[in-house]
């Protein structure tokens, strides 16, 4: 008989590799939430909801989900979509990936015509596979991989989101026509959407005439004093590109400052909001693309107006600018039921095939038949000064450049 | 030479926050054969405390994170694990795995799952340079709170009579038992003490990161817990030594792993434990087979 310590070395060794294979997801069953009377009833439009009020990707999912309720209320009080009210189908999956499936199939037997996922291509697609085979259109409001859509194997999947390759052109332009000639890409590679984020920055920015003069990767809950020694041991960084997302990025903009590396640094919208800035006192000289702002001082004053209805209806400013992704969820299926007149994923998905330009909160909205996202619109650069986030330009990509 | 030394005091601080968590882990289990996963979830309770504390009052913030990570600690004792004593080192193993996601679900329902930030002793953050050689102050905090914590509880283990009682448990509960020492006594001064550790530990981190989550303290844990099995989870001594040389492992590879492979450096720290569990199933620094408790 072994001795039980060598067994539980072992067992502990085994438990410690299955929680970090898991990526610390904590598992807990699926909660529904119907705000609606029976689904379906009436003819009008059931959403099902697959996304996350709890878990790691609740901070993103929460602002759009919100503005889809809110949005969902707006349009029925109105008098809902040819006099039927939109019902709402909502499960919390917690962030837990064994969930989706299970809770696209629960929203699809209780009549949901339509499925709106998680901000996560990664985390969302088990979900939007099951509404792909009932042929269900199925909508990510702020998915920024291109993959979201045939590239994903997602004829009927479309992302309201800015897709990676715009975000990252923006991030490289930006630093371009700053004058930053030497540049340094720092990678979170826990998720594909900040990977490919670096690599698009990376080639754009070269393209322009910059110069890379590192390239180092991270992971979330990981210090990066190491990698903050590497970086001023060698050439001196005019830029920092931080492909991150709080609060590993955070943990990553912190080790930089403390540790002497005052170069500016510009991050995509995973490093947006200000629930994050307290951590590195001061902060100033970095810079975010993203959706909107949240700040009150978005160029569009209907984005404004709504991040003050958000306020006055859930007690406190979008965390994230891609609260306006829900919005334009609502308005997009709004739009595309009035040219397919029924809620046929297929007729729907050829629907929003013919936007063009639709004019929705997020932007200037079209889709094509290779990409399901959008990669043109115009973004907002914001900048954190002392701390303060502030908006500081609109700024569209020049040229969108793509990565194999 | 320069990048060589800022390698070595990058790597020393690493593992010294690995050390405290294997010091931590390596005492409860040393008593009760209780590899305490939920032991991250006493880190975070901690740290909780100093984000939310210290803008108020920064000596409240650290004696609140220490009374709050020996209130948990003490807690869990009492509410799961002293019901579980006569069980299994599995079933202590999964109960504490249950305790670590039930908890991390109860801090996201009271904190919400978005990180809480506030600069916890920014003062620590600030670095000089000599040199050439970037030494970050808090740095030198850590090595230096780990090595008096470790010093310390050596003191509390060969000094003082619950000290020896804990040893005696730790060498053999049931005959420790039977020769008088007190066990419920015994166990919940392990309990203490290890959540006073944690509350360290959650002090070291949240300074360094100004951030916390619901699973702010698992990957700490993580690699503690390793770094207590590839010393000797029976060996405090050798837990301790493990912690720091995984602290130090993952600090190094990072540092001079080619950048092809460098995104691949955890992987070669577990392969290192598995090659430490295959070749010392007791871990480097424990001599001779463990003894079953009872």
């Amino acid at each position: 008989m072994k001795p039980i310590v060598a067994r539980s070395g072992a067992a502990v060794a085994v438990a410690a590799s299955f929680v970090l294979l898991a990526g610390c997801v904590s598992s807990a069953p699926a909660e529904s939430d119907s705000t609606s009377s029976a689904a379906g009833e009436g003819g009008g439009l059931t959403i099902g909801v697959v996304m996350a009020e709890t878990g790691f990707m609740s901070p993103f999912d929460i602002p759009a989900l919100n503005t889809i309720k809110m949005e969902v209320d707006a349009v029925n009080e109105a008098g809902g979509i040819d006099g039927a009210p939109i019902e709402l189908n909502i499960v919390d999956t917690g962030s837990d990936l064994d969930q989706y499936a299970s809770a696209a199939q629960e929203v699809i037997d209780a009549g949901a015509d339509v499925i709106v996922v998680t901000c996560d291509y990664d985390v969302a697609s088990p979900a939007s596979l099951v509404a792909e085979a009932a042929g269900i259109l199925n909508i990510a409001p702020c998915v920024g991989d291109t993959i979201y859509g045939p590239a994903g194997g997602l004829e009927l999947g479309f992302s309201m989101g800015n897709g990676t390759p715009g975000e990252s052109s923006v991030m490289a332009e930006f630093a371009v026509d700053e004058g930053w000639k030497n540049a340094v890409f720092l990678t979170d590679t826990s998720i594909k959407y900040t990977v490919g984020q670096c690599d698009v920055a990376q080639k754009r920015f070269e393209e322009l005439g910059g110069t890379t003069v590192g390239t180092y990767d991270y992971v979330q809950g990981e210090s990066i004093v190491e990698t903050v020694s590497q970086i001023t041991a060698g050439t001196a960084p005019d830029v920092v590109f931080n492909c991150g997302y709080s609060p590993g990025g955070a943990q990553a903009a912190k080790d930089l400052r403390d540790n002497g590396v005052t170069a500016p640094i510009v991050s995509g919208f995973g490093m947006d909001g200000t629930f994050w800035l307290d951590s590195v006192p001061g902060l100033s000289d970095y810079y975010t693309v993203t959706y909107s702002s949240i700040m009150g001082d978005d160029p569009n004053a209907a984005v404004n107006e709504l991040a003050d209805g958000y306020e006055a209806e859930y007690g406190e400013r979008p965390s994230v600018g891609s609260f306006v992704t829900g919005t334009s969820t609502v308005q997009a299926l709004v739009a595309a039921h009035e040219t397919a007149g029924s809620w046929d994923g297929k007729a729907l998905a050829d629907a929003f095939l013919a936007f063009d330009g639709e004019d929705l909160l997020v932007g200037p909205t079209s889709f094509t038949d290779e990409l399901h996202i959008n990669v043109e619109r115009p973004q907002r650069v914001m900048k954190i000064t002392g701390g303060e986030l502030a908006f500081l330009e609109e700024r569209a990509p020049e040229k969108v450049v793509f990565v194999d | 030479m320069t990048s060589f030394l800022q390698a070595l005091i990058d790597a020393t601080s690493a593992g010294a926050v690995y050390a405290l968590a294997a010091l931590g882990i390596g005492l409860v289990f040393g008593v009760l054969r209780l590899a305490n996963f939920a032991y991250g979830e006493i880190i975070t309770a901690s740290a909780y405390t100093l984000i939310i504390v210290w803008p108020m009052n920064p000596v409240l913030a650290v004696l609140g994170a220490a009374v709050v990570g020996v209130a948990v600690a003490l807690a869990m004792n009492y509410a799961v694990f002293s019901w579980l004593r006569s069980q299994s080192a599995a079933t202590l193993l999964i109960a504490s795995f249950g305790l670590s996601i039930l908890l991390q679900r109860i801090y996201e329902g009271i904190f919400g799952a978005n990180v809480l930030s506030a600069s916890v002793a920014s003062g620590l953050s600030t670095s000089v340079n000599l040199g050439g050689v970037r030494l970050n102050l808090l740095s030198v905090v850590t090595i230096v709170l780990a090595a008096m914590l470790l010093v310390g509880v050596q003191l509390f283990l060969t000094r003082t009579s619950i000290g020896l009682q804990v040893q005696a448990a730790s060498a053999d509960f049931r005959i420790a038992r039977l020769l008088g020492v007190r066990s419920g006594l015994v166990i919940a001064v392990t309990f203490a003490i290890s959540g006073f550790i944690a509350a360290a530990v959650a002090f070291v981190l949240t300074v360094q990161s100004g951030t916390v989550g619901p699973s702010f303290g698992v990957q700490p844990t993580l690699f503690g817990l390793i770094g207590a099995v590839i010393g000797g989870l029976r060996n405090l001594r050798g837990a301790v030594v493990g912690g720091f040389v995984v602290g130090v492992a993952l600090s190094l590879l990072t540092s001079w792993l080619p950048p092809e492979i460098n995104p691949f450096r955890t992987a070669f720290v577990y392969l290192l434990v598995i090659a430490v569990l295959v070749l010392r199933p007791n871990g480097l620094f424990s001599a001779g087979a463990g003894k079953v408790r009872t």
